[in-house]
């Protein structure tokens, strides 16, 4: 039995999934943790280095990392890369003008070796904003359709209404599922 | 249901408030029932007929609300209204869709999983009536109050100006663009919960006398911004020589220098890249700023103007050389 069948095994028994949310600073990724797990999110601040919370969903525990988006910080994402299962993009739908540097960062992140086969999800969050951009014009700007190093997908969401969050990390979860948990 | 004329819409528009309201109250009162059935702890069959009736009860109300919504476009009711009722809309879907996600531990997998489906319906269903009732139209500033202050000052770029907005992006989007010399209020309706964008400015005094969802400044020199409730968060970069007088959620301010910042945070404020900032407490008064901070839903007992984190001075025991609290003299008060 190969180091890596254990560790299967083992996280079969617990169900356990790491899940590692990147993107740029006031993108929305606290308040879409915080949103998610019914938290109030009226007192988000910036995330000064990272933040991890425990949550069970549909019976896995869900390990949620959340690191900082700031300049400053970007350098430290790679000591997060380790053992990552699920890969969570968040991106400002409505800040047009940093397209250029989300796709840059993102970019960084798929040829990452660390990360290769984590399932990736990309929200294209504050929806409810009137300057958005839409899932489809965020996926086109991120290239998403050449993607081939990861299973990805989109969703369009609002992290202050919670629309689509489920959604997508319950496609996550599945997505997770089907690789680390197959029946034997 | 019937499509009006358009000399029935006022009468339509109070019918369908009339309604909306009777609905309301009907669905409360289930939801109060579901909750006392709960409470009473009746069995698991009985609470999930119940969350499936009021479920479906919510559901059928706000199809009808998008169908009459669709109804009445055709008539010539405001943007604003239209927009109004599509928040409206997109509300109670969220509404429904947490009502659900309360109610999984309970549920059947299929009722749950059909409920789900159900919601994702809805918001497909209201991103396209978005797409046919809202006009694509591109934005304009109708109140570009310009610079009565100061009147000697002669303004030769007005017709660049006029260019750049020509080629401004395609998006719906409150946008200042690269303006020297100018003083201009943006208010109420054009900016009230749009996200802002105020880039490569000189020498410009804006007043935003409303609330905005988000503000964004980017490439500002020598500029004093005025502003009223930010719903959300503020980003600033690479701005220089300016003042800016915000309440907001959060803020962040980055690769900028020479900046004084009057702030009201209710989380704490960022610093990134920058130096030379001086923090002193919002401080600006206007004529709605009462009605604007219970718009924006700021929680304006709490004020964390003064606790800035510098992002690029980590070491918690010394005091950053990038920021200090102005001295109360040299503050200066902001009226409209």
């Amino acid at each position: 039995m190969g180091f890596y069948s254990i560790l299967k095994k083992l996280k079969e028994k617990e169900k356990e999934v790491r899940i590692l949310i990147l993107g740029l600073d006031n993108a929305g990724k606290t308040t879409l943790v915080k949103k998610f797990n019914g938290d109030d999110i009226d007192e988000v601040s910036p995330t000064l280095g990272f933040s991890i919370k425990t949550l069970e969903h549909r019976g896995f525990r869900l390990n949620v990392w959340d690191v900082g988006g700031q300049k400053s910080l970007r350098s430290y994402w790679r000591n997060y890369f380790e053992a990552t299962d699920g890969l969570v993009w968040v991106v400002d739908s409505a800040d047009q003008r940093r397209l250029s540097d989300c796709k840059q960062e993102f970019g960084q992140l798929l040829v990452e070796e660390r990360l290769a086969g984590a399932s990736l999800l990309v929200f294209a969050n504050k929806q409810d904003l009137p300057g958005a951009l839409d899932a489809g014009q965020i996926s086109a700007a991120l290239e998403l359709d050449n993607v081939k190093t990861h299973h990805s997908r989109i969703f369009g969401c609002s992290a202050v209404t919670g629309l689509n969050l489920l959604e997508g990390i319950d496609w996550l979860i599945d997505d997770i599922a089907s690789r680390v948990f197959s029946a034997d | 249901m019937s499509t009006p004329s358009t000399s029935t819409t006022d009468s339509r528009l109070a019918e369908m408030t009339a309604k909306m309201t009777a609905r309301e109250a009907e669905i409360r009162r289930r939801i109060e029932e579901l909750r006392a059935c709960r409470a009473e702890g009746k069995s698991e069959a009985e609470q999930y007929t119940a969350f499936e009736a009021a479920f479906d009860a919510e559901r059928l109300a706000i199809v009808e609300d998008m169908e009459a919504l669709e109804s009445v476009k055709t008539a010539a009711i405001s943007t604003v209204e239209i927009n109004n009722s599509l928040a409206a809309i997109n509300d109670k879907i969220a509404c429904l869709q947490r009502y659900h996600s309360d109610s999984v531990g309970f549920l059947p997998a299929y009722v749950s999983a059909s409920a789900k489906a159900k919601v994702e319906e809805l918001a497909n269903k209201l991103a396209d009536l978005r797409e046919r009732v809202v006009p694509k139209k591109k934005f304009a500033f109708s109140s570009a109050a310009s610079s009565n202050r100061n009147p000697k000052q002669q303004q030769p770029q007005q017709q660049p100006q006029k260019q750049q907005q020509q080629t401004q992006q395609p998006k719906v989007e409150p946008t200042l663009h690269n303006l020297t010399g100018k003083t201009v209020v943006l208010s109420d309706e054009s900016v009230a919960n749009k996200d802002i964008l105020l880039s490569d400015l000189a020498d410009c005094t804006i007043k935003v006398l409303s609330h905005p969802a988000t503000l964004h400044l980017n490439g500002l020199t020598n500029c004093t911004i005025l502003c009223g409730p930010v719903h959300r968060s503020v980003l600033i970069e690479k701005c220089t020589d300016f003042t800016l007088v915000v309440a907001c959620h959060q803020l962040r301010l980055h690769c900028s220098t020479r900046c004084k910042l009057y702030l009201h945070v209710t989380s704490t404020p960022i610093i990134e890249y920058s130096n030379d900032v001086l923090i002193a407490p919002y401080n600006f008064n206007y004529a709605n700023l009462s009605d604007h901070v219970t718009l924006s839903g700021l929680n304006w007992h709490r004020n964390q103007w003064d606790q800035v984190q510098d992002f690029n001075h980590l070491a918690g025991h010394v005091a950053s050389p990038n920021w200090s609290i102005m001295p109360e003299a040299d503050r200066l008060n902001w009226e409209e």
